[in-house]
């Protein structure tokens, strides 16, 4: 039994204030370093397992210059959560370990024009409005019924099919990584499992630690003014909703599906791995362009998904305020997907099979991939924090390009298991004291409510220290919790 | 029959051991605790029934699939499951497992749930049998 277990190995090497090296020496098989981004305090409270899961993604075939983690990371399966790794194209893997189960799960940030002074009398039936529209917890079924033909839409177009169907605005796409659809999606990879499984969850937002959140922008939160007016925030506490969901089952299904491929497909291109949950297959592979093509579908399924979430959020206010204007997207970034990225390497221009599992990404101002609104700021970049202490906007910079294949974090990270935060938290209570605090809680269960005590995260003001002192991103505004509905 | 499983500490997922003496009860009590995971199961009725059939070439690839086929079963009928019977037979190619399952269409109200699984992971999985004890450990996604 592999015991959990808390700092870096002795080998560790600082290269600046806040970037630290994993020699190839630290374990037989690394083809270039790890490179983990931390303050002292962050890297030294980090699971030991972080070291040894980057220092085995460092030993994949085809990395191109290091094996990142980021400053929230912590312990997961295959990559650590917080990795970022690019393999070379040709000579490369794609690996479904370095994605996740939760395909495409990400961050929605939803701007509102209301203070909280505004919305705080009917808080109450805000979050059970919330609470009816979108279904939450262990395989909630969803109110769309997309039937096949929809569904296979949604596999190709991802958000826009949806928007099509009357789930949104059409301006919604600009503010959407990809604007929404990921276009090398092909169907004919996905099996007719996952379609099943996945077919009636569009409009859920799953359990764990998924969540909308009703937050607030207090002035003194506010970290960078001119960037933060140009994303919509004008008054003092200012409400802006937060939405944590991916893929649902039909992701899940899709990764568990090629995890057994991949297994088979190890021994047919010889390729051995430390850890199973990094089975791989050359990228360009049969195997390996069929899971980046399922991959693709569930991707977009998860930005479909997100929209039906965004529009019911858009009701829920209409329902409560009387209001959908100004109820608009801010932004919808994903923090679990591998995609082919240009990035300069050795001085030249290079594609890149980029691996983000619970990283973020963090393309800076005039990014030709970027949508006009956002080439004076660069992309927002949204870090979902615990339900208690707050959650951040970033935006994304030069030197994520330089340094960290334009990654950056994608929240507060677990320091606690789950056993032990029900162990020190009880749900009821915690919904109690939380109220006490301002925060309106609704979950459908309340054991997984203490698993996502605020305790069991990493104070989310160092993780984005490390990130404004690295420069891979830079704070934009903190936002704090009001309301929050969860599985 | 004996079995027991028993939850250990992971930091994002759930990570569980099971003890038994039987490659059949092994398959029983990672069921059980897959379940207990997602709901109480003091508070399913188990009014449906569910027949899950796998074959396999190994225990470890038995187990793996048949965990995997009750959680594609939980989210396509939506559903939560109780308790089950197990069988397995040994055939000239490997392994077959048989299993009835009782569970309840979820119902919010009526059901204390608690966390979805997402998939059972390779990682730490492994399946162990010496001198007629078997154990194993599987981490699940969350």
């Amino acid at each position: 039994m592999e015991e959990r277990r808390i700092g870096p190995p002795a080998c560790i090497r600082q290269v600046d204030e806040v970037t630290w090296e994993l020699p190839t020496s630290y374990k037989e098989g690394m083809r270039v370093p790890g490179r983990i981004i931390a303050t002292k305090e962050l890297l030294q409270a980090m699971d030991t397992g972080v070291f040894d899961q980057t220092a085995n993604v460092a030993s994949l075939p085809g990395i191109v210059n290091y094996s990142f983690c980021m400053p929230d990371g912590h312990w997961g399966y295959g990559f650590p959560i917080g990795g970022v790794a690019a393999f070379d194209k040709k000579e490369g893997i794609i690996s479904p370990g370095g994605v996740g189960f939760d395909i495409n799960c990400g961050m929605r940030s939803i701007m509102t024009p209301l203070t909280y002074d505004e919305i705080k009398g009917k808080m109450k039936e805000l979050i059970n409005t919330l609470f009816q529209l979108v279904p939450a917890g262990v395989g909630r079924k969803g109110f769309v019924d997309v039937g096949r033909d929809g569904m296979h839409e949604i596999m190709v177009q991802g958000a826009k099919k949806v928007i099509d169907d009357g789930f949104g605005r059409k301006e919604d796409l600009k503010r959407i990584e990809a604007h929404g659809c990921i276009p090398w999606a092909d169907p004919d990879a996905v099996s007719t499992k996952a379609i099943a499984r996945g077919i009636n969850q569009i409009g859920t937002l799953g359990s764990g630690n998924h969540y909308l959140e009703i937050q607030v922008a207090k002035k003194e939160n506010i970290h960078d003014q001119k960037i933060a007016k140009a994303f919509g925030f004008t008054k003092d506490n200012q409400v802006e909703v937060m939405v944590h969901c991916g893929s649902r089952g039909f992701g899940h299904q899709i990764a568990s599906d090629y995890l057994k491929v991949f297994e088979t497909a190890m021994k047919k291109y010889d390729l051995s791995v430390p850890d199973p949950e990094l089975s791989c297959a050359p990228f360009e592979s049969e195997e390996g362009q069929q899971y980046f093509k399922a991959m693709a579908c569930a991707a977009n399924m998860a930005f479909a998904n997100r929209q039906v979430i965004t529009h019911r959020i858009r009701e829920a206010f209409e329902k409560v305020f009387g209001q959908t204007e100004g109820i608009d997207l801010l932004y919808d970034v994903s923090h679990n997907i591998a995609k082919l990225e240009k990035f300069k390497v050795d001085g030249k221009i290079q594609e890149l099979v980029v691996h983000r599992k619970g990283a973020t990404r963090a393309y800076p101002p005039n990014h030709p991939e970027l949508d006009p609104l956002f080439k004076k700021t660069g992309q927002p970049v949204i870090l979902g924090g615990s339900m208690e202490t707050g959650s951040y906007l970033l935006v994304g910079t030069e030197e994520a390009m330089q340094h960290s294949f334009g990654s950056t974090a994608h929240g507060a990270g677990r320091t606690m298991s789950r056993a032990q935060a029900k162990r020190e938290v009880r749900g009821d209570e915690l919904q109690k004291n939380m109220e006490k605090k301002g925060i309106l809680v609704k979950a459908v269960s309340m054991s997984g409510l203490a698993e996502e005590a605020g305790c069991a995260y990493k104070n989310i003001d160092l993780v984005v220290d490390a990130l404004a002192r690295s420069g891979i991103s830079q704070p934009v505004v903190k936002l704090l919790p009001v309301g929050n509905i969860k599985g | 029959m004996a079995y027991s499983y028993v939850f250990r500490d992971h930091t994002a997922d759930i990570l569980f051991e099971v003890h038994a003496n039987s490659s059949r009860d092994i398959c029983k009590g990672a069921a059980l605790a897959l379940f207990e995971t997602m709901v109480d199961p003091t508070s399913v009725a188990g009014t449906n029934t569910f027949q899950v059939h796998v074959d396999a070439d190994t225990i470890e690839h038995l187990l793996f699939d048949f965990l995997s086929e009750l959680i594609f079963i939980k989210d396509a009928e939506a559903v939560i499951f109780k308790d089950l019977s197990v069988k397995i037979l040994e055939t000239g190619d490997g392994l077959e497992l048989e299993a009835e399952i009782t569970g309840d269409h979820i119902d919010l109200p009526k059901h204390d749930l608690k966390v979805d699984v997402k998939a059972v992971t390779l990682h730490l999985f492994k399946v162990e049998e010496k001198d007629g004890l078997w154990n194993a450990t599987v981490l699940l996604d969350i």
